[in-house]
């Protein structure tokens, strides 16, 4: 049963298509891996799924539901965005943490401002808190920075903040985990943290859409590459079947620039 | 000649100037936010309006500003104002609540797309987005522009003196034309002392912050 | 909608404010633009029907000053309160910036300038002025040790007065020289460098600092800021020259029905010796205007000239 389903998805920039019917879907568990070249429309895609740009059209289901429909997409509140959206979570490029809390607090802010929405939070305020801490240093423990838990993110190399930030995703356990070319923004030599820990998620099976320029990384770490070029899917497959053998002329040439460098 | 002792005129004087300077800001702190908040409005004729305000207000002078409250009333309408006070505060609010209101936008502003973005893909509401996420960037970042501002208003509440209002100038005034010089040069050193205690509260604010960078 | 036609109006206002603050800035301009609906109804019916009266003035000795009991005391100020007292109405004194009293009579924030205003041409057609009850000279303030030198020429020396006071106006020639001017001040003056100060005392200060030599203001207001106990101790007051007499006068919105009030009410004080009580407390017995009607209106013959300023001298001792 496929996770995420997304049919016809298309968006416009004013006159410009930047996404011409998208269709793929995703099975829980499996990581893909999207690819292509900048202006392809790959993080056009992700934001689209993250409800961070509106479709012009198309639909995406979770799980059978649908969470967007072009045809009805105006009737969506704010609040229901806000709880769609709830099924994705999203790592950026350039991390966006928020520099004025520590490092815990960056992922427990959200899950907290969401407890104080529960009826029994006046009751209970203690005891949530505290669960939502303990959580909290949990996630952090998974990236290996439980040690920098009372840091504040300027204090942190970048790629301490990209894990920061991949535990604060985790905090809302979202169905889908997004990442947006996650270590274009990181030195060379620290890459290789935040790759690992995205390495320990795809053990632990955990369903995720990478948007990615690490090639070596994709075709190591993904279940599904989805080859994405001016706004169509040109290729989507095993990363054996995308790598090895494309069956397009402009996917082989994509990846020979790649490989050549 | 000489009638009430100078330094407890002076310093009644600049009470006043105490009194205006409290008023303006808890006035003109809050106001500045809502006009920002219009010129930032997406409903573009409140946007437009606004600007326009802050162009006539950042425009003109405060001095002539002050006479338009006091005489516009009596002499548009034959009303006068009833208190001069309140005409200085009410010119000194919305002079400095414009000035703010640009501040608030420039810090607003200064805040990446990603702040936002980083809060709404964690599900947080737009105004737990802004109290929460932005709030503090933003105060952080127009502390050193909102302290100089503040520093001016010390000074610029002397100008009330245009209309009337028996500030610390004006109360020097009184003696120099009493042949007494001293008075007026010794208006500096309340205005010394109080800048002074501003810039330490702004120096310990600044301080405070300095925990996170933005 | 709302919003905008209040900024439009706020325009206005600000243009409206501007033209009526250059006129009273400017020397010889005219400031009867802001003035086209003073009075429109009854000043007095508004004054009695609050039982008050605003006067604005500025703080200077001898008219309107704090005494040493920190009193509010000067000659204007109690012929005021006595005006006040025969009219049934209580007497309320504003400070005013005195750049824009006009501005202040016509936005009915004062029904009255009382504050040593002498009488011009100017005022004649932007108020409506009482008859005049005080002469005032123009006396040159200067450093007692350079008096010699400064009386002996003037020539290449810096003068100084209040911008659109009587002095600069006399100056400058845009007051025009009557036939109680013995020395035209224009003249005398002419190889001089003239520096317009803000007020009287900027006048004064600008002779203390000898950023200029000499300065040209009101005798009376000069008596009350020089002398032993001021930080102008050291400083003279010379009226040797007769640059003319002014009178002093209280200005009214024009057409103001005010004006006969507190005029009638300023006849009885006369005749009761009140006015004549008050000028000998404040040593300007002789500069007081006797009050009959041909004082207002022609030019004096009780006082003439040299008396005046003789009597200006001596209300300085």
């Amino acid at each position: 049963m496929a996770i995420l389903e997304v049919n016809n998805l298309k968006k416009n920039f004013g006159n410009l298509e930047v996404l011409k019917g998208i269709d793929f879907s995703l099975e829980k568990g499996e990581s893909l891996a999207m690819i292509g070249a900048s202006g392809s429309g790959k993080t056009t895609l992700l934001r689209c799924l993250n409800f961070l740009e509106r479709p012009t059209s198309g639909q995406i289901r979770v799980n059978e539901k649908v969470v967007f429909d072009g045809a009805d997409a105006r009737t969506l509140s704010e609040a229901e965005i806000r709880k769609n959206r709830l099924h994705f979570g999203l790592v950026f490029q350039s991390f966006n943490l928020f520099p004025q809390y520590t490092v815990l607090k960056n992922c427990t802010l959200a899950k907290e401002l969401m407890a104080k929405e529960r009826p029994d939070f006046k009751t209970n305020k203690k005891q949530i808190l505290d669960e939502i801490k303990t959580e909290g240093e949990a996630v952090l423990a998974s990236v290996g920075l439980q040690e920098k838990m009372d840091y504040y993110p300027h204090q942190l190399s970048g790629g301490q903040q990209q894990r920061v930030a991949i535990a604060r995703a985790l905090m809302l356990q979202p169905d889908i985990l997004c990442f947006d070319e996650p270590t274009s923004a990181l030195d060379p030599e620290l890459t290789g943290e935040v790759l690992k820990v995205i390495r320990g998620l795809a053990d632990k099976k955990t369903t995720m859409v990478i948007v990615t320029h690490e090639m070596q990384f994709a075709r190591d770490v993904s279940d599904k590459v989805l080859f994405l070029d001016k706004g169509m899917v040109a290729e989507y497959g095993s990363p054996e079947q995308v790598f090895e053998h494309p069956k397009e002329e402009r996917t082989r040439q994509f990846l020979e620039r790649y490989f050549e460098q | 000649m000489l009638g009430a002792n100078p330094i407890e005129s002076l310093t009644s004087g600049f009470l006043l100037n105490l009194e205006l300077f409290a008023v303006t800001l808890l006035l003109a702190l809050p106001l500045g936010l809502i006009i920002t908040f219009c010129s930032m409005s997406r409903f573009k004729p409140l946007k437009w309006i606004t600007k326009v305000f802050i162009w006539v207000i950042r425009g003109t002078p405060l001095m002539l500003q002050l006479f338009v409250v006091l005489y516009a009333p009596g002499l548009l309408f034959g009303i006068p104002m009833s208190s001069r006070f309140t005409a200085a505060v009410i010119a000194f609010v919305i002079n400095y609540a414009a000035y703010f209101s640009e501040i608030y936008r420039g810090g607003i502003e200064s805040i990446s797309v990603g702040q936002y973005e980083a809060g709404k893909v964690l599900g947080m509401t737009r105004s737990q987005i802004f109290f929460k996420v932005v709030l503090l960037q933003v105060v952080k970042r127009i502390v050193p522009p909102m302290s100089n501002e503040i520093i001016t208003l010390t000074k610029d509440t002397a100008l009330a003196r245009v209309i009337g209002i028996g500030e610390i100038i004006m109360s020097a005034e009184r003696f120099t034309k009493m042949g007494l010089i001293w008075p007026l040069f010794s208006t500096a050193l309340y205005f010394l002392v109080f800048v002074g205690v501003l810039s330490l509260l702004f120096g310990w604010v600044e301080k405070k912050m300095d925990y996170f960078r933005v | 909608m709302k919003k905008f036609i209040a900024m439009a109006l706020f325009s206005a206002m600000c243009v409206t404010s501007l033209a009526g603050c250059g006129s009273s800035n400017g020397s010889g301009g005219s400031s009867a633009e802001g003035g086209t609906q003073a009075a429109a109804e009854s000043d007095w019916e508004d004054v009695s029907a609050k039982g008050e009266m605003t006067i604005g003035m500025t703080l200077f000795a001898p008219m309107n000053y704090y005494d040493e009991n920190n009193n509010f005391v000067g000659f204007d100020t109690e012929l005021a309160q006595a005006v006040g007292e025969k009219l049934g109405i209580d007497i309320n004194f504003v400070e005013i910036n005195w750049d824009s009293k006009e501005i202040e009579l016509n936005s009915k924030n004062i029904d009255c300038i009382w504050n040593g205003m002498c009488s011009t041409a100017e005022r004649q057609e932007t108020m409506t002025l009482s008859a005049p009850y005080l002469y005032n000279t123009q006396a040159m303030v200067m450093k007692a040790d350079r008096e010699d030198e400064i009386m002996s020429s003037v020539d290449g020396l810096t003068v100084t007065a209040e911008k659109g006071s009587t002095g600069e106006g006399k100056l400058q020639g845009t007051i025009a020289d009557d036939d109680t001017v013995e020395v035209s001040a224009m003249e005398y003056f002419a190889n001089s460098n003239y520096v317009a100060s803000d007020s009287m005392a900027k006048a004064l200060m600008e002779v203390k600092a000898g950023t200029a030599d000499v300065a040209l203001v009101d005798s009376v207001a000069a008596y009350g800021m020089v002398g032993p106990d001021t930080d102008y101790s050291d400083m003279v007051i010379n009226v040797d020259n007769n640059f003319g007499l002014q009178e002093y006068v209280i200005g009214f919105r024009k057409g103001s029905d005010l004006e006969q009030h507190v005029s009638d009410a300023i006849d009885e004080l006369y005749a009761d010796g009140t006015v004549a009580q008050l000028a000998e407390k404040y040593n300007l017995s002789d500069l007081l205007i006797e009050n009959d009607a041909q004082a207002a209106t022609e030019a004096p013959e009780a006082a003439t000239g040299d008396t005046a300023a003789e009597a200006a001298t001596a209300a300085a001792e």
